[in-house]
């Protein structure tokens, strides 16, 4: 007797697979920066000054990206590993708009931002290497504790370099950052 | 397109797609073995309703009634290797389609007393990482539906307790088989079963009483696979690119990679390394996949088997000590004589329609190597 004969067949009602609810919860990450974006800003894109929208972008975004896979990471390894996935997606999605929104709080200074930005992107490249060359001259150690230095090491890179290139000193007009977040409804300068 | 655009194209294709051993399968069926003692039939991940399931287990059911037709009253053993319901395990608010998924796996079984089941716990019925209680109540549920759906057959849920075990059952003389509940040892859930090291303990001393038996592990954790849950995944084809990285750095508990698994592995090398005891194979699930895997060193089985693509499939790759893998639908058979063991692997044919022997090799705990590897797609017979 089949599994028919036992009852009929009805699709399962629990989620499925985690890839699809991974693409759901990266849309939604991706989705709430936009969204939030102010009103007089308009986009995400209006929050990146001119001559570097694109590229500024990119880079924000690779960025980002590699805060937020470092960051799960880094609480990832130090509990043994995830049992469940939505926690792990939830702390990527987070650490990803965060780390988004902190790039794009810099528009109003728009030097400061692109140093900002470019110095996280070189942090992950630098913070990466280092990483992966300390954990390789360590003896033998597995694949997986490699790319998992790794990515923390490119997280650490991304938040020291983007703190450097944020804090150090320019012809800007101003001294220290100036920072803004803006939402739909609000538009908030934060104090220098 | 400059060569150095197309290197860059060439890594990015060649890691998009997770590695699929190509293995040649048999041609024909092995021989009737002579005068067998038991049979231990490993089917894994069988809890989910798709077509390849429904083939795997009427192969299993036409090929214990060869059996028992060639060797009557030769005792058979069907071992569910665990995640015998998808996605969460048994639940009362689902009972209709959930007790349907354990049904149908259960009515393949020959309703004799030659026959016996058992089913293992996998993650899956461990309501799949949620809260100890919830999966303990998962798991209790999925033991009373099998006694209520069992009939006359003989079927139990192994081991027992929501604890790890280890429970041993003796198939023939000499013969062992070992039910461990890995996803209790991944968890380890304080306070419960006097800890995982009463289980360690156990283990080792389990296995140093029973020196010079044939010991089968099984589990629904593989020690090692070719598989997804070995790190065999490609850029883009299991997800986004964050899914790849997560994998490579051993972001989930249920990879063999991830701290958790690690140390459970490390904690059963050690176990049977002290016991001096070793055992033949582990027989597991998890991957969705057919591996023969001969492993080495003193402190693990002789050889991996890993048997779970009674419903879903999943890519294998050649890794190293593989014998045989692929990422069919199938189940594994071992035939035991006094004298010696036999795997044959069954594997879903396309164009046979059916579910049919592709590879076999004789398994022994001597050093001599006894299991050779099949040949490759390419390679001459």
């Amino acid at each position: 007797m089949s599994a028919t004969s036992a009852g009929p067949r009805r699709p399962s009602r629990g989620p499925s697979s985690p890839a699809p609810r991974l693409r759901r919860w990266l849309t939604g990450a991706l989705l709430v920066p936009a969204l939030t974006a102010g009103p007089g800003i308009g986009t995400a894109e209006g929050q990146l000054t001119a001559p570097c929208r694109i590229r500024c972008g990119i880079v924000l975004g690779a960025a980002s990206f590699s805060f937020a896979t470092g960051t799960t990471t880094a609480v990832g390894r130090l509990n043994g590993g995830f049992s469940r996935t939505t926690p792990a997606i939830a702390l990527w999605s987070t650490s990803f708009a965060v780390s988004l929104r902190a790039g794009l709080a810099l528009h109003e200074d728009g030097s400061r931002q692109r140093r900002a930005i470019y110095a996280a992107g070189l942090g992950a490249v630098g913070g990466a290497l280092l990483a992966f060359t300390a954990e390789s001259l360590m003896g033998e150690r597995s694949s997986a504790s490699r790319w998992a230095a790794t990515l923390v090491g490119a997280a650490l890179g991304v938040a020291v370099g983007g703190a450097a290139g944020m804090l150090s000193h320019d012809e800007g007009p101003s001294a220290s950052p100036a920072l803004s977040i803006s939402g739909p409804l609000l538009s908030l300068p934060l104090p220098r | 397109m400059s060569s150095k655009t197309t290197s860059i194209l060439a890594v990015l294709l060649l890691g998009a797609c997770a590695s699929d051993a190509a293995y040649l399968p048999m041609i024909g069926a092995p021989a009737p073995i002579r005068a067998p003692v038991a049979a231990l039939y490993l089917v894994g991940d069988g809890g989910l309703d798709s077509p390849g399931r429904d083939a795997v287990l009427t192969g299993l059911r036409s090929d214990l009634e060869r059996h028992l037709e060639i060797h009557p009253g030769v005792p058979a053993l069907v071992v569910f290797l665990g995640d015998n319901i998808y996605d969460w395990g048994a639940r009362e608010g689902y009972r209709e389609e959930d007790q349907a998924l354990l049904a149908a796996q259960v009515e393949a079984l020959v309703d004799t007393s030659a026959v016996r089941g058992v089913f293992l716990p996998g993650n899956h019925d461990w309501a799949k990482g949620a809260s100890y209680e919830r999966g303990t109540t998962a798991l209790e549920l999925q033991q009373a539906w099998l006694e209520e759906i069992q009939g006359s057959r003989e079927v139990g849920f192994l081991p027992g307790d929501e604890c790890p075990g280890p429970d041993v059952l003796r198939i023939a003389d000499g013969i062992h088989v070992f039910f461990m509940d890995t996803e209790w040892l991944l968890r380890s859930p304080e306070g419960t079963c006097g800890g995982s090291d009463r289980f360690y303990r156990k283990l080792e001393e389990r296995l140093g009483e029973l020196r010079g038996s044939r010991i089968v592990f099984t589990t629904h954790h593989p020690m090692v696979t070719g598989g997804p849950h070995g790190g065999n995944v490609g850029l883009f084809e299991n997800g986004p690119f964050v899914y790849y990285l997560a994998v490579q750095a051993g972001l989930s508990s249920q990879d063999l990679m991830s701290g958790r698994y690690s140390s459970m592995l490390e904690r059963l090398e050690k176990a049977i390394g002290d016991s001096g005891t070793r055992p033949l194979a582990m027989a597991s699930g998890h991957d969705h996949s057919l591996q023969v895997i001969r492993m080495s060193g003193p402190h693990r089985p002789r050889y991996q088997l890993v048997s779970g693509s009674a419903s879903k499939s999943s890519p294998a790759a050649r890794i190293e000590g593989t014998r045989f893998a692929s990422s069919s639908h199938g189940f594994m058979r071992l035939d035991f004589t006094p004298e010696g063991t036999r795997l044959v692997v069954f594997a879903l044919r396309a164009e046979a329609d059916a579910v049919v022997p592709v590879f076999t090799c004789p398994l022994s705990n001597e050093e001599t190597e006894t299991c050779h590897e099949a040949p490759l797609v390419g390679e001459e017979r």
